[in-house]
């Protein structure tokens, strides 16, 4: 069972998550929340999702998984303005999602689930962290995107980077001490990122919340940060552009 | 078994020209794969997800597969640059394969896969190749130049080299279906590879009787796959049982020619079954209560183009289980028949098949009857195989008909019914000695054609395959000028050369020669090419074009029967002529060097 009514820009922001990665994902329902994880085609990044009932205005649900074609789902939130209520029910004997949105009914079919299986989040010590403010990361992505489709992040005891270097031009970003809200990087760190992805990734973060990077050298990295007020947490995963064998 | 094990076997398979030493690489790998693993090796090794007239393709655009690159490299797939760049790789090193494996082996710049360097084995490589082809509809090439990325982010080098290749569509490793099924035999038997001369008796006795089995199981069911794994898990017993299946092509009996009717009269021992010889479309039809699958003579399926014939059919043999022969043939109003291109216009079309069927309805002239409900009737004597498929026809229908057929033991005999045919519209005849069996898969004097041309004064028309092309200068500058033709040396599984063609072609053909050819371009000389000249372009051995010639003469220069009727010179195609494409044959299906020589002693 599954029945749930929630703001659309909640969904959206799941959706906005996911949808660059995949096409497809299962959903994991649980009487205290929705997950998922899901690892895009080329195995280069990875979002683990987690949204708690808190972030719904009406929750009940038992434990069940629900494949949803996320395609289909962007055309049913087109029909929504972003502060209105839709209401979502699990249809089990039709194996369809009913939405309603004001005086509109939309039935959706599920995809197999059979043969999705559960990415398998990989292991991994990250030196170093550092916390920072969305809007300053966005602002650095900006920059880059001019200039390169890849960028570098550097953590250096106080100081954090972001640097893009094209074959003419350069843009970096540097911040340090109480510019970041939180730093710890005992040991130098400098991994290199593909901007396509950790551009798409950094969207979806409001830009008055804050994001934490766990960073090493040649390593992935994992971005962290929250959604709905609080009452969701989204993890990626990205694997660097190596440098040098 | 491990997919890069494979690739270092694909490596050596490469470098290595002669058909014993492919076979002997080919043991070594049968050695190492596991009975379950028959399918998937034998798949890649075809570069292929499934059997020819299945029909499924791999090839992956090229565009999409640079994008794949760009992605290995860590760079954006929206730029263009990148793309730009990458595409000049591909050029340089003259394959996409290279250009993988140079951008997957460099040393700067390489994107991670969040889970490390995979050990792909053979099954999951193909399971994912095969989810790739078989990945259709919207957005689907976006799909699947991920699926690529994700292989070659996890991928040595070399598995990206040949990766990269199988889903381009272009592996080619030219290894020929018949030097597996000797590689097969020697296996089995696991003596080594050596040639067939160099064996005991026995020994010898035993391998050309496994290799006979082999063969027939694949003539029957156009499957290596289906033989190796048959092979691999119940041993020769197994083989042998593989007989043919509705739905499953049967690989064609072929024919021989000869110059003069006596000269047939005399192969066939004076007795000689007599048929028109249509211009028409060959036609491999199933009906079985499965439903009806039409193929053409070189196994692809046909059945979606020709819904009239399908429907016909299953109206006609319903409830029944049979496969049969026939040319596919379009008549006009008066029931004369309509040349050969109005049928092959109706192959490959998407749209307006409905304003097709009625514009060019087909009429099947049944010629031989390969299984009844009784089971494969193959092994009975061609008449009792026309009185089985007379019976099966009964009073017959409309557009289902038996070919013309008259047997005869004179020569007066045979040029009063060569003469009816022609007047009627037929391109010659099929001489058939009423006696034989219905090989399948084998050329052999059992089937005899005689054509209207070889009374002529002219050599026969040969179908050969295009190896090379040379920029034309002139009026036809920006033009391939002309093209590299070979005969194909079916013993060796190597093509070689045998005229440089360039007449017979018109303007509006010269103008498409370029891009016909375009997916067909190699690097460098293929392994499988033997030529002393050097085209501007060559080409995988693909394209089959029909050519006539004024003679066969010995030539210096050319390749095919070299040294055989004299030291240092081969045989020569003079003043040869462009006549008709023959897409409905494969490269391996073209003239043989041994007809060749044929012709050329034949020739008076």
């Amino acid at each position: 069972m599954f029945k749930a009514k929630l703001k659309a820009e909640v969904l959206k922001t799941i959706l906005d998550a996911v949808a660059t990665l995949v096409d497809e994902a299962k959903i994991h329902v649980t009487p205290e929340g929705l997950s998922l994880k899901a690892v895009d085609p080329a195995h280069v990044a990875m979002v683990d999702l987690s949204l708690g009932k808190k972030a719904f205005a009406e929750y009940k649900a038992t434990d069940l998984d629900m494949g949803v074609d996320l395609d289909k789902l962007k055309d049913i939130l087109k029909l929504a303005g972003s502060q209105d209520l839709i209401d979502i029910e699990y249809k089990e004997d039709a194996h369809k999602l009913v939405f309603k949105l004001g005086h509109i009914t939309r039935r959706m079919s599920l995809v197999d689930t059979a043969n999705m299986g559960d990415p398998k989040v990989p292991n991994l010590s990250l030196p170093n962290q550092v916390v920072v403010l969305a809007s300053e990361l966005q602002q650095g992505i900006k920059a880059s995107e001019a200039v390169s489709d890849h960028i570098a992040l550097v953590a250096d005891g106080k100081a954090f980077e972001l640097v893009a270097e094209g074959d003419t031009d350069q843009a970096h970003l540097r911040l340090e001490g109480s510019e970041l809200i939180k730093i710890q990087a005992p040991q130098k760190s400098r991994s290199l990122f593909s901007l396509d992805y950790f551009s798409t990734m950094s969207k979806v973060v409001k830009a008055t919340d804050a994001v934490t990077l766990n960073l090493g050298t040649d390593f992935p990295v994992k971005i962290e940060f929250d959604i709905a007020d609080g009452n969701g947490h989204i993890i990626y995963l990205l694997a660097p552009r190596i440098e040098s064998e | 078994m491990l997919y890069r094990e494979l690739a270092a076997f694909f490596e050596r398979l490469e470098a290595t020209p002669g058909r014993l030493g492919m076979t002997s690489i080919l043991v070594e790998l049968l050695g190492q794969a596991k009975p379950a693993e028959m399918t998937p090796v034998v798949r890649l090794l075809q570069g292929a997800v499934a059997p020819d007239w299945e029909g499924i393709e791999v090839g992956l655009a090229e565009k999409q597969i640079l994008k794949a690159l760009a992605m290995a490299q860590g760079s954006s797939t929206k730029s263009e640059e990148t793309l730009t760049k990458l595409e000049a790789l591909y050029h340089e090193k003259g394959d996409l394969g290279l250009a993988a494996e140079a951008v997957v082996g460099a040393s700067k710049g390489k994107q991670a896969s969040l889970f490390g360097a995979s050990d792909l084995t053979v099954a999951a490589a193909f399971a994912s190749i095969e989810a790739l082809a078989r990945t259709t509809g919207t957005g689907s090439q976006e799909a699947k130049q991920r699926l690529l990325s994700k292989l070659l982010l996890e991928a040595s080098p070399l598995e990206a080299r040949y990766l990269t290749r199988t889903i381009a569509g272009r592996l080619r490793l030219g290894v020929a279906d018949m030097t597996f099924l000797d590689a097969l035999a020697a296996w089995r038997i696991g003596r080594g590879v050596r040639s067939v001369t160099d064996m005991e008796d026995a020994e010898r006795a035993e391998q050309e009787a496994l290799r006979a089995t082999l063969e027939k199981a694949y003539d029957f069911r156009s499957d290596l796959a289906i033989v190796a794994t048959a092979l691999a898990t119940g041993g020769p017993d197994l083989v042998a049982k593989l007989g043919v299946a509705y739905g499953t092509p049967v690989r064609p009996m072929a024919s021989e020619r000869l110059k003069t009717l006596g000269e047939i009269l005399t192969k066939m021992e004076g007795r000689v079954a007599m048929e028109y010889k249509y211009d028409g479309l060959r036609v491999q039809a199933h009906v079985s209560p499965a439903g009806v699958r039409l193929f053409s003579r070189r196994l692809e399926e046909l059945t979606a183009q020709f819904p009239d014939v399908v429907a016909d059919l299953a109206a006609h043999f319903r409830g029944r289980s049979l496969i049969v022969e026939g040319e596919a043939i379009a008549l006009d109003a008066n029931g004369r028949m309509r040349p050969f291109q109005d049928v092959s216009r109706r192959r490959g079309r998407k749209t307006d098949l409905d304003a097709a069927v009625k514009e060019i309805p087909i009429t099947l002239f049944l010629f031989d009857c390969l299984a009844d409900g009784s089971g494969p009737t193959m092994d009975l004597p061609f008449a009792e195989r026309r009185a089985r498929l007379a019976g099966l026809l009964g009073k017959g229908h409309d557009r289902i008909r038996l070919s013309a057929i008259e047997e005869v033991s004179d020569v007066a005999a045979m040029e009063a019914f060569f003469d009816k045919a022609v007047e009627e519209g037929a391109e010659g005849i099929m001489c058939k000695d009423p006696r034989a069996p219905y090989k399948a898969g084998s050329r052999g004097f059992a089937w005899i054609k005689f054509k209207t041309d070889y009374t002529e004064a002219l050599v026969d028309t040969m179908d050969l395959v295009a190896v090379g092309a040379f920029y034309g200068r002139g009026r036809r500058a920006g033009w391939y000028g002309a093209v590299l033709m070979a005969a194909y040396d079916d013993e060796a599984g190597v093509w070689r050369s045998l005229c440089k063609l360039g007449t017979g072609f018109d303007d509006a053909t010269l103008e498409t020669l370029k891009p016909r050819f375009e997916p067909h371009v190699a690097p460098k000389r293929p392994a499988k090419v033997d030529s002393e000249m050097e085209p501007d372009v060559w080409f995988e051995p693909s394209v089959v074009m029909e050519v006539q010639a004024a003679e066969l003469t010995l030539s210096p220069i050319h390749r095919a029967a070299w040294g055989l009727l004299k030291p240092g010179a081969g045989l020569a195609a003079r003043f040869p002529r462009f006549t008709r494409w023959r897409d409905d044959k494969t490269a391996t299906q073209a003239t043989s060097v041994k007809e060749v020589v044929r012709l050329y002693e034949t020739k008076g």
